[in-house]
């Protein structure tokens, strides 16, 4: 199963989605975010290297890290010569091997956010209660519409205690977008863990983040 | 029936074909070079759409001419294309190919690399990023280093202006720009070359970087013990 992880708008925190849903499946993650690599750096062939065509993608899973990953590669030069196309085999590959893979993909609409939705199985749409966010939101929405990616799951992000009882808000979110949507909560817990590179359910077995994260791997539907 | 018309001009070795295409009725077609390779029309640095390696496929109406302009290092060749049977047009679905053609290509651009090799040549820069070095042979191997990474990313920034060729002007303008024919075919060599002593070079260093990895001097304990 592959499952892209796309949101249109920087700062909603899809990495950081992505890299919990991968704990929560059992999965690899992609990070496909080519011009800003967030989630945690790793030595040796990255995905700039797999792109170039200078490594195979099974040789740059990192499976000495918290959740098994493909780190991004770091530089300027990297980022020029890698070719964004061979993405595609390259997750194709990875789902070969390992099952399930979720790739982080870049915000905004260019080709970098295209190409992991028209690799994946289906998306998951991660914004915020925010105006920005949701308009970028849209946008992602109708480009995987374009590309015939089916939309898994809306996940509100960062979810503030005040809202956390906003049914009326989040069914106008579920509709403008689609989809069904999951939340989760803003939390300490999530971003520590995710600064020191771990997924939070292993930091807070039984913090609300952490079941909320569980919560939306039950809800994806096998692909 | 759909029939050619064309021009030829040969110049700076590359000859350029424009290709003037009728038709009485509404056709699809398909249009095999005769002159190969094809150096097609790009957008973001992927061929345009109906383009392939060989020639071009799309629709023509009856009522107008369709005009179409393509490149190739060969010699002139009369005719330069030929109309040939054309299977039902393929639908419009997104591929790789389309996506990056219509999304957009976000790699940063070539201007980016030049910049921050300049900042890279600064001494400042330079010692910056090596930190303390304990001597000045040290210091000399780590600048040659990155001098030979800085002329490989020089190199890796020409082949990309060649590659991204959006028209046959161009083309021509890149060619001209890379010192002609000649000079893009060293460079080919060269970045051949490149590739090779990379990968020899990323190999042995792998090597090293797990030895470095494994070994640890138990300084305090020989400061004890002797």
């Amino acid at each position: 199963m592959k499952l892209a992880v796309t949101g249109g708008k920087g700062g909603v925190g899809k990495s950081t989605v992505a890299y919990n849903l991968g704990a929560e499946l059992d999965a690899v993650v992609v990070d496909a975010d080519l011009g800003m690599a967030d989630l945690p750096a790793a030595r040796g062939p990255d995905l700039h290297d797999v792109l170039a065509g200078r490594a195979a993608p099974l040789e740059a899973v990192r499976e000495d890290t918290p959740v098994p990953l493909l780190p991004c590669g770091r530089s300027l030069a990297g980022a020029r010569a890698a070719d964004p196309t061979a993405l595609v085999e390259t997750v194709e590959q990875v789902e070969r091997h390992y099952g399930t893979v979720v790739v982080d993909s870049p915000a905004g609409l260019r080709c970098d956010a295209g190409l992991p939705l028209f690799v994946a199985d289906a998306c998951l749409l991660v914004t915020c209660l925010s105006r920005a966010a949701l308009a970028d939101a849209m946008r992602a929405r109708e480009l995987a519409r374009a590309i015939e990616t089916p939309l898994a799951r809306v996940v509100l992000n960062r979810v503030e205690p005040e809202y956390s009882n906003s049914a009326r808000r989040f069914d106008r979110v579920a509709s403008a977008l689609g989809g069904p949507v999951t939340t989760i909560p803003e939390s300490e817990q999530i971003m520590r863990a995710q600064q020191a590179g771990q997924p939070v359910r292993t930091v807070a077995p039984t913090a609300a983040a952490t079941q909320a994260f569980a919560r939306l791997a039950k809800a994806i539907p096998k692909q | 029936m759909a029939t050619l018309d064309w021009e030829l001009t040969r110049t700076d070795g590359i000859t350029l074909v424009e290709l003037y295409v009728r038709s009485e009725a509404d056709e699809y077609v398909r249009i095999e070079s005769n002159l190969q390779p094809v150096w097609p029309p790009r957008r973001q640095g992927r061929p345009r759409s109906g383009w392939d390696e060989t020639g071009f496929e799309g629709s023509v109406s009856a009522d107008s001419v369709r005009a179409l302009g393509y490149a190739s290092p060969a010699e002139p060749v009369d005719p330069p294309a030929t109309i040939v049977p054309a299977d039902s047009p393929k639908r419009d679905t997104a591929t790789p190919e389309t996506l990056v053609r219509t999304l957009g290509d976000a790699s940063p651009p070539p201007d980016a690399i030049a910049y921050r090799e300049q900042m890279r040549s600064t001494p400042a820069e330079t010692d910056r990023r090596h930190g303390e070095t304990t001597s000045a042979s040290t210091n000399s191997h780590q600048e040659h280093v990155t001098a030979w990474c800085a002329e490989i990313e020089n190199r890796v920034a020409d082949a990309q202006q060649l590659a991204g060729v959006s028209d046959v002007d161009d083309a021509r303008k890149r060619v001209a720009a890379a010192g002609g024919l000649d000079a893009v075919g060293h460079l080919k060599k060269q970045l051949e070359n490149d590739r090779k002593q990379l990968e020899a070079l990323q190999q042995r260093t792998a090597t090293l970087q797990a030895r470095l990895d494994a070994v640890e001097i138990p300084l305090s304990t020989l400061e004890r013990v002797t």
